[in-house]
């Protein structure tokens, strides 16, 4: 379905602009001819429907050209982050049993799997054929944190793709827009075919651009999406030049994190056209509080989208009447229906027609929904969700480490910072346990490791995360006197 | 630059470590610790090749270093590690 109304889009607006990368614009039919290409090339490598391949490139462009040309082919295929190290990758790539890694780089290849280079320079010309029927097929692996201490894998299909994209735009509208993230993080990967599927035209950052308030000025930009972190960057420069973003840029932000101070920052400093978006991997755009709730009430993150269903239960799935917390649950037609590779998390996650995001929160009498934390210890690190289970799962088996814990330190900028607390005997430095983290866990690494005595628990036996984080506060505090 | 020698020599060490510790596959970051003081603080986030993921490990490693949040849109505007080193010390509380 995504790629077929990709095709009748580009059959009917070949000439419409598809995407702006290093300044240059690229029609709907350049992009085809493109990625049609790069399809063809695949088939001759051997892949096909089905084959699971996974992509490690950096360059926008080129990443959407491998995500298109998989999609084309009907192979399935996971993004292998560049940033991540190579034992993650190759985990990832074994879990989804991926049989090659698309790469530019060569530094990218792994030891475990085949690697295809394309030659990208020399796709330019193109052969129409029909795209084959492989719709039902998981298209997309995407890779979130897991409770149960491994990465969940969300697997989506083209249909699924598609429903999820014109829930995603809120009301449905052709845009310019711009996320200044890589393709290679889960929510940007989505967006962008998101944007493209809706008929948008996606910008790329330049190669060394930093200033986004910039290029939504130069490419006249109506829709800019931004993580919590971004907009505190954004709203420091902007706010010290007293320049707003043009009247015609819209704002994006995700997440239930989004606190009222930076909303009512962004409404005066950047622009008021400030959207806040409640959505997850596995569902897509579940609310939206635009401009106008945003100008009154800075608490909530809107109102459902239609044909999404949702509800607030307790821990017995009983509905709970407006106004009480509990947890939020959703229904509807873009939503995954498993984890790859892992029982116990769909078990948990995906009951009866239900998706459970593991989020509290309540519903107004006017309809408005209000999120209130989660319902475990997960972390939001730089818009990552983490859980410390799988900081723990990647430290607990080491030499000498008897016990662990995972917590976070709140940042401004970042959202809350991944730590780690040691309890062992004649186990590595702190050092040494910190570049361990960062080969196994990549962004989602601790960035301090205490070793202490004993894991501060309470009654319940359950560790005191709270108590972690505060003594991590003022034993760096104590160390920078 | 306005400041004490051995507040700047502080400061300079702990951007030399953040560097370090910011340090990724896709960047090209030099070994500073070897650097003298002068040559590392006139080093530009251009010379280092850093990208996005370099400025947010830079700033988080300043934090938990200093104490001092710094956004990635501020530090990168700052352009080379001596107008970082000139910042952090004109934000640091007084010692």
């Amino acid at each position: 379905m995504f790629m077929a109304a990709l095709d009748r889009r580009v059959r009917e607006r070949g000439s419409d602009p598809a995407v702006i990368t290093d300044g240059r614009l690229v029609t709907l039919s350049e992009l085809a001819a493109d990625f049609r290409s790069l399809a063809m090339w695949l088939e001759r490598q051997g892949l096909g429907v089905g084959d699971p391949v996974a992509i490690t490139i950096k360059d926008e462009y080129r990443h959407l050209l491998a995500t298109l040309a998989l999609l084309r082919i009907g192979a399935r295929q996971i993004t292998l982050p560049s940033y991540e190290s190579a034992e993650y990758r190759q985990a990832i790539a074994a879990r989804v049993g991926a049989a090659a890694v698309l790469v530019e780089d060569e530094r990218h290849k792994l030891s475990t799997l085949p690697a295809l280079t394309p030659d990208f320079a020399s796709f330019a010309t193109s052969i129409e054929r029909a795209p084959a029927d492989h719709e039902a097929d998981a298209a997309i692996y995407f890779i979130t944190s897991g409770t149960t201490g491994r990465p969940k894998i969300t697997s989506l299909t083209e249909s699924q793709l598609h429903q999820q994209a014109r829930a995603w735009q809120h009301p449905l509208r052709k845009e310019v827009f711009f996320r200044p993230s890589s393709m290679e993080f889960n929510n940007a990967k989505r967006q962008r075919l998101y944007s493209l599927s809706i008929g948008s035209v996606n910008v790329f950052k330049d190669h060394g651009e930093t200033e986004i308030a910039g290029v939504c000025r130069r490419f006249g930009v109506t829709r800019l999406a931004l993580s919590g972190a971004q907009a505190h960057g954004l709203l420091e420069r902007e706010a010290d030049r007293s320049i707003a973003l043009p009247a015609t840029t819209h704002v994006r932000l995700g997440g239930g994190l989004i606190g009222e101070k930076l909303r009512r920052d962004i409404m005066r400093w950047i622009s008021p056209n400030l959207h806040v978006v409640y959505a997850t991997s596995e569902f897509g755009s579940i609310s939206t509080a635009p401009p106008a709730i945003n100008a009154v009430d800075q608490k909530t993150i809107g109102t459902i989208h239609p044909g999404i269903a949702l509800q607030v239960v307790d821990d017995q799935d009983e509905i709970l009447p407006l106004g009480r917390s509990g947890h939020i649950r959703v229904r509807g037609t873009g939503m995954a229906s498993r984890y790859v590779d892992d029982p116990e998390a769909s078990a948990k996650a995906f009951r009866g027609d239900w998706f459970y995001p593991g989020d509290i929160g309540h519903l107004s009498e006017d309809g408005r929904l209000y999120f209130e934390g989660r319902s475990d210890d997960m972390m939001n690190f730089a818009s990552i969700n983490i859980f410390p289970a799988e900081i723990e799962s990647a430290f607990a088996a080491m030499p000498g480490v008897k016990e662990c814990a995972a917590f976070s330190l709140r940042s401004e900028n970042f959202g809350e910072l991944p730590m780690l607390a040691v309890v062992g005997n004649n186990m590595a430095s702190p050092d040494e346990l910190l570049k361990h983290g960062k080969r196994l866990l990549g962004l989602r690494a601790p960035r301090r490791v205490f070793v202490i005595d004993e894991i501060p628990r309470n009654s319940a036996g359950k560790i005191a995360r709270r108590d972690l984080s505060e003594f991590a506060r003022r034993t760096m505090e104590k160390d920078r006197r | 630059m306005t400041v004490p020698a051995h507040d700047l020599q502080r400061v300079a060490e702990v951007i030399s470590k953040a560097i370090t510790t910011c340090s990724l596959q896709s960047a090209m970051v030099a070994d500073t610790s070897t650097l003298s003081l002068d040559k590392l603080l006139s080093l530009s986030f251009d010379e280092l090749g850093f990208d996005s993921l370099n400025f947010m490990e830079f700033c988080i490693a300043l934090h938990l270093d200093l104490g001092l949040e710094l956004s990635i849109g501020e530090v990168a505007s700052l352009r080379t590690l001596g107008a970082v080193a000139d910042r952090v010390l004109t934000r640091s509380p007084a010692r």
